[in-house]
């Protein structure tokens, strides 16, 4: 390409070129060490490498057909041409056109996934009933089964079952934890040989069918109480972990309401992946359009016979969860409970306010990972719209970056000696509001507590399910708003600035994990 | 009441017609599904019908149009796809084999039941769509949609829905017998296949019914004055009224610049669409050429320009003299146009 373009012509698409974009964009290249221009029209262009933050090269040869037909840099094209045609480079099609137009769909992603990660080889059985042999008899033993492995993961769910085998193991009880040794996004029904990950006590013993972990399992766990908390079903073949649990002696349960992946496959209820669907019938034209529909007709039974097989209690981290998942779940739990993850307790020593100034910008940020179901499409509208506003300052708190967005990044993620990095992160930027709008209704939302106890307003919408029940709540915790109109509006009218730590004064809060199940397990049962 | 639901395709369209009637076995499991080919299975495919989602199929041949091949040499294949309609309609009508006959595209796919179609055959002898149910408002689509219609014809013949009795049999024979004479696409002349006919429905047949319910015949034509809904309860509605069936006309880069020019940001459109095409992908048989025909060209495999096909159809001379238009070799049509000095010069291949 760069041969074939005249040095008047490279020199007016350089000046349009943003190198600092393309290198945060493309890692490969940055450590490549090399020249972020030359590559892309050597190479980047070629592969769909995007040249600036504002200009899709997919979306541009998207709707100019007759550039795509030339088979021209469609870059090339906008700035020598294109732009002053007045052409397009955005289709104002919103979000969900992009997500819709990107979708690959779920069986092939799937597919990838088992590709990827194939069945493994099981380990000899003899590990496993060796490693239960060597647990102290007469303890009693807590069971949690979810999608992966807890101790090498840092995401909520992972936090949870951290949390509640630390509090029984206070109490004496040993931890046994059985995760599917292949990744999966909806529960298995294609693996020839799945294999289930055991971790006793924390460490991991190996990887075994769930035959071979209720034979070698069952003579050392005779005779001790058992309690078992389900917190996902997501990658395990069901019926072969419950054949699995019962041969252990397992008649009853706690299964958790972390999402509704027991409703659905598509885990958070998003319609392919674009709007919160509220789990209507599996028989509704909805399901039937939608790319999780023939999924849900796998996924839904299975659980059903789950809850028909054992007495299960529901532990749902919010009453707005519970109230969804009653309404849609075919059958009654033996019982249901509402159990936070966590409480906000103000902090018995207030910090002497930071003299926040009255004229700075108004600090708005994102907690977590840039990822769709989070509402970051949203937070980036308003990122784009306001960024060069000197009223307000954008920031993003993240483990990942997303070079798109001219958000101020700070990385934020846990490590072992800080577990949980976010509240003084937050305080550390002295942010004023987080934008934390879901598009689907979250059962608990830690960030959201962590912006609350870190002085942060929060500005949700209607249905971010407990985001916006636990804003609702208290006033001085934020705003719940109608819709993406009534957010831009709030920061092009300025009202936003209410929320400002000047104006607002916030009470400062420790955060307070709950034990989890353990605290709904009487200790005579461990 | 027995219903009859037909669709006219090539094996080029196998892909649509098996969602299509996959869509109409799932709504409608007793509704009699009827494929009607005017084509022959490309060379090496095994064609199984009993393993397919219709009931039977009904080959060109079956019809026993007059002068069957050289009639259909005179036509492309959307012509000829849509000229067989007729036929097929009115031979059903005559023998009496059902009490309603549906026909809808091969592209189409239904969302929904389509019993409200069968009540309202109680009343009407026949149901038409517009292309169009109210006036665009954007120069855009003025000439995209409301100029073209004017050219292409009022009502969309992607469906129709008759009694098989008075007028609507009426109907059915006046059909057959104009699309057996003049189902050519040519706008010049005032014909657009079996379209602009039907644009003198209202005023030839007082029974038939314009269905103004904006769930039916959903098409990237109407979409600018169509708002598709998805509710929580799980159902998809147009306008307010529940979708029933979708028009997936020109899957591909073109429909897709249409759909995305009139759905706008009812990205609900996007995921109907994308319904749509992961079905067609399962359906697909990758064994099956693109744009296969088996009348596309003479039987020495040279493709059939239009201007031979339409130059055959208008001389009774040519048609006398050459009986079987599609042989190759001597005293063929294929010869004297030779002879004649066509066979070279610029011409589109249909």
């Amino acid at each position: 390409m760069s041969l074939t373009l005249s040095p008047e012509i490279l020199q007016q698409v350089r000046a349009e070129f943003d190198p600092d974009f393309y290198l945060a964009a493309n890692k490969d290249v940055a450590e490549a060490g090399a020249d972020p221009f030359q590559h892309f029209l050597i190479f980047g262009a070629g592969e769909g490498r995007d040249p600036r933050p504002d200009f899709s090269m997919g979306r541009y040869l998207a709707l100019h057909l007759d550039v795509r037909e030339a088979g021209v840099n469609p870059f090339v094209h906008w700035v020598t041409s294109g732009r002053a045609e007045g052409r397009a480079t955005d289709h104002g099609l919103g979000f969900q056109y992009e997500v819709l137009w990107a979708d690959k769909p779920i069986e092939e992603r799937m597919r990838a996934l088992r590709l990827a990660q194939p069945d493994r080889a099981p380990d000899p059985a003899q590990t496993l009933s060796d490693a239960a042999n060597r647990l102290a008899p007469g303890r009693g033993i807590h069971v949690t089964v979810s999608h992966d492995d807890y101790s090498r993961g840092v995401g909520g769910v992972q936090l949870c079952i951290r949390l509640e085998a630390e509090a029984l193991a206070r109490r004496g009880t040993d931890h046994l934890h059985l995760f599917p040794s292949s990744a999966g996004v909806m529960v298995d029904v294609e693996r020839e040989t799945p294999t289930l990950g055991v971790l006793l006590n924390g460490t991991l013993t190996g990887h075994f069918t769930p035959e071979t972990v209720a034979e070698a399992l069952a003579p050392a766990l005779a005779g001790r109480r058992i309690t078992v908390s389900i917190h996902s079903l997501i990658g395990h073949p069901v019926e072969r972990t419950c054949d699995m649990l019962a041969a252990l002696g397992v008649t009853e349960g706690f299964f958790w309401l972390h999402d509704y992946a027991s409703l659905c496959a598509g885990y958070a209820l998003m319609r392919d992946d674009v709007a919160f669907c509220g789990a209507p019938s599996p028989d509704s034209a909805a399901c039937e359009i939608c790319s999780y529909g023939r999924r849900r007709r796998i996924q839904l039974p299975a659980h059903v016979e789950v809850f028909q097989r054992f007495a299960l209690t529901v532990v749902a981290p919010s009453q707005v969860a519970l109230d969804l998942w009653s309404h849609r779940f075919p059958v009654r739990p033996a019982a249901s409970v509402v159990h936070p993850h966590a409480r906000l307790e103000p902090r018995p020593v207030q910090p002497s306010p930071s003299v926040p100034s009255a004229d700075r910008p108004l600090r708005v940020g994102f907690l977590g990972m840039p990822s769709l179901h989070k509402g970051w499409p949203i937070f980036a509208d308003l990122v784009r719209r306001f960024a060069a506003d000197d009223r307000y300052e954008f920031h993003h708190l993240s483990a990942v970056e997303d070079p798109r967005v001219p958000a101020r990044f700070t990385r934020v993620a846990p490590t072992p000696d800080q577990p949980q990095p976010m509240i003084p992160a937050i305080e550390a930027l002295d942010l004023d509001a987080v934008v934390l709008w879901a598009l689907w209704p979250e059962t608990f939302c830690i960030a959201a507590h962590e912006a609350v106890a870190a002085g942060a307003a929060i500005l949700t919408h209607t249905g971010s399910g407990n985001v916006a029940a636990f804003v609702a709540g208290e006033a001085t915790r934020g705003q719940v708003l109608p819709d993406e109109a009534s957010l831009r509006a709030l920061f092009a009218s300025r009202e936003v600035a209410t929320l400002s730590r000047a104006n607002r004064k916030p009470v400062l809060h420790d955060l307070v994990f709950s034990g989890m199940v353990a605290d709904l397990i009487p200790e005579a049962a461990t | 009441m027995k219903v009859l639901v037909f669709s006219s395709f090539t094996f080029a369209y196998l892909d649509r017609a098996r969602v299509l009637f996959g869509t109409l076995k799932k709504h409608h499991p007793d509704w009699e599904r009827v494929a009607v080919i005017t084509d022959r299975p490309p060379p090496g495919i095994d064609f199984d019908p009993s393993a397919e989602p219709f009931d039977r199929v009904v080959w060109f041949e079956d019809l026993n149009i007059p002068r069957g091949e050289g009639w259909l040499f005179g036509h492309d294949i959307v012509e000829a796809c849509t000229a067989v309609k007729g036929p097929f309609l009115h031979q059903t009508c005559e023998a009496g084999d059902a009490d309603i006959v549906i026909y809808l595209d091969p592209d189409t796919a239904l969302l929904n039941d389509l019993s409200p179609l069968v009540k309202a055959l109680q009343t009407h002898d026949g149901l038409l769509t517009p292309h169009l149910l109210e006036p665009e408002d954007e120069l855009q689509a003025l000439l995209d949609n409301e100029l073209a219609t004017l050219r292409t014809g009022i009502f969309n013949l992607g469906f129709v829905a008759i009694r098989t009795t008075g007028q609507g049999a009426r109907f059915a024979r006046w059909w057959n017998d104009r699309l057996l004479a003049f189902c050519h696409d040519d706008i010049p002349k005032g014909l657009f296949v079996d379209q602009r006919w039907c644009d003198h429905v209202p005023a030839f047949f007082d029974r038939f019914h314009v269905l103004r319910d904006p769930g039916y015949n959903v098409a990237s034509w109407n979409l600018s004055k169509r708002k598709v809904h998805i509710g929580l309860d799980g159902a998809i509605t147009v306008n307010g009224s529940p979708l029933r069936f979708w028009h997936f006309t020109k899957l591909g880069p073109t429909g897709d610049t249409m759909t995305r020019r009139y759905a706008g940001t009812n990205f609900e459109v996007h995921e109907i669409w994308n319904w749509y095409k992961r079905l067609i992908e399962e359906a697909r048989d990758p064994r099956i050429p693109p744009r296969w025909w088996a009348f596309a060209a003479f039987d020495d495999g040279t493709p059939i320009r239009k201007d031979w096909r339409e130059l055959y159809r208008d001389r009774a001379d040519l048609q006398a003299a050459f009986p079987e238009p599609f042989r190759t070799g001597p005293n063929t049509y294929h010869a004297w146009l030779a002879v004649e000095g066509r066979l070279t010069g610029p011409a589109s291949v249909a």
